[in-house]
């Protein structure tokens, strides 16, 4: 089933096709929640939320427009909305951004995944989001630009700097290609 | 020989899968031969390129993904239910506040043909609705109020259905089929369809629905203030 009967087959409230939808799209739009987040059950309420608010505003889609770009755009909304409820928590504990890192370079490769992980957080959530979106999702610059609002070259220029502080944070800690 | 910025630009064009016109490949290599900065810029270019192929992103527990294809699911049976109950509650309505405006009209008498045929005075129509006005909302209002309470049992059936609980069954809601109309009742259906599709507040709507018969409204004078102008 394409995108364009799937969104009718939901319109016509089909549940069946309601599950489909979350079978073909909740990994993606865990993945991304899960990155932005760093936080799995956080990560499960958005993207539950995701699919609740897709659900119940898509007579309101356009049906020739591909989903997964909507459902990633859905998402990464929330997850802002959701950073910044977190934004205004007290603020947790966490190490100055330039302080000698003293633990060792990590040699597996679950170590290496979670330096990736540890490096994203690191980003500003802008940055984090448009690589995330473009290296984890395959998402063309254009589709973020649509997702994010913002026009291509800010989504260049923010992948481009979110790579290079990357680099930075993982050269400071030792890390080399394996 | 390109200087920094084109060379780092250059490689992450490469990773964009896009490649920089007119820009030699060899003459990067040769700026990477003697620039270490650049040298360590590309070595974390393709250090995140390996790290990103170890560390795909994480995929949701079976449970939850068990639990968000319930909850889909139950979305849509619930938006399904709720258009399929809100229609069905408005032809309640209707029908039921045309019947009662009907069955106001024939018992009091406004309508019962006179012994003798002679055509309906339309204005003496009007102003004896107009006098009745209050009884016919007071008699719309508790009609609503009425069937606001008969449609609660169908909506907690509804959400036993979504929700996995077991209710007893409730009274069916009363048919709009049953309610008597009168032949002539094209006037009374579309008095009764407008108290009914307003439910919010129906006194508001009800009151809107009769306007036809009450008039033109006076305008409100404008406040004075007193403060002001002398």
């Amino acid at each position: 089933m394409d995108d364009r009967a799937l969104v009718d087959a939901i319109r016509s409230g089909d549940p069946a096709a309601a599950r489909a939808l979350v079978e073909r799209f909740d990994a993606v739009v865990f993945g991304l929640c899960v990155r932005m987040l760093r936080h799995r059950q956080d990560a499960e309420d958005v993207t539950q939320e995701t699919f609740l608010r897709a659900l119940r505003g898509i007579r309101g889609f356009d049906g020739d427009r591909p989903l997964r770009p909507w459902l990633l755009g859905i998402a990464a909304n929330r997850c802002r909305t959701s950073l910044s409820r977190r934004g205004r928590r007290p603020a947790t504990i966490e190490a100055p951004e330039e302080a000698v890192d003293h633990r060792p370079a990590p040699s597996s490769g679950d170590d290496l995944a979670a330096e990736l992980q540890s490096a994203l957080e690191r980003l500003r959530p802008d940055y984090r989001l448009v690589f995330t979106l473009f290296h984890e999702q395959a998402m063309p610059y254009e589709e973020i630009a649509q997702v994010l609002g913002r026009p291509v070259g800010t989504v260049k220029t923010w992948l481009h700097r979110a790579r290079g502080e990357l680099a930075e944070h993982l050269a400071r800690r030792g890390i080399r290609c394996p | 020989m390109p200087n920094c910025r084109t060379v780092r630009n250059a490689w992450n064009d490469r990773l964009d899968g896009a490649s920089r016109p007119g820009l030699d490949l060899s003459t990067v290599e040769a700026h990477l031969v003697e620039c270490s900065g650049c040298r360590e810029y590309v070595e974390g270019m393709r250090l995140i390129e390996q790290l990103l192929a170890i560390a795909p992103p994480e995929s949701p527990r079976p449970l939850f993904h068990a639990q968000l294809l319930e909850l889909a699911e139950s979305a849509v049976r619930e938006k399904r239910g709720s258009i399929n109950g809100g229609t069905r509650l408005a032809m309640q309505l209707s029908g039921v506040a045309a019947g009662l405006v009907a069955a106001l009209l024939l018992t009091r008498g406004v309508l019962m043909p006179p012994p003798d045929p002679v055509p309906v005075d339309e204005s003496v129509v009007a102003a004896e609705l107009s006098a009745r006005l209050p009884e016919v909302l007071e008699l719309a209002s508790a009609a609503g109020i009425e069937f606001v309470q008969e449609a609660s049992s169908p909506a907690a059936r509804l959400g036993a259905v979504v929700f996995g609980s077991e209710q007893p069954a409730g009274p069916e809601l009363p048919s709009a089929v049953h309610v008597p109309l009168p032949d002539s009742g094209g006037m009374i259906e579309s008095v009764g369809r407008r108290v009914g599709g307003g439910m919010k507040p129906l006194a508001g709507s009800a009151r809107k629905a009769f306007d036809f018969l009450l008039g033109p409204v006076e305008p409100e004078a404008e406040p004075t203030h007193p403060g002001r102008g002398a």
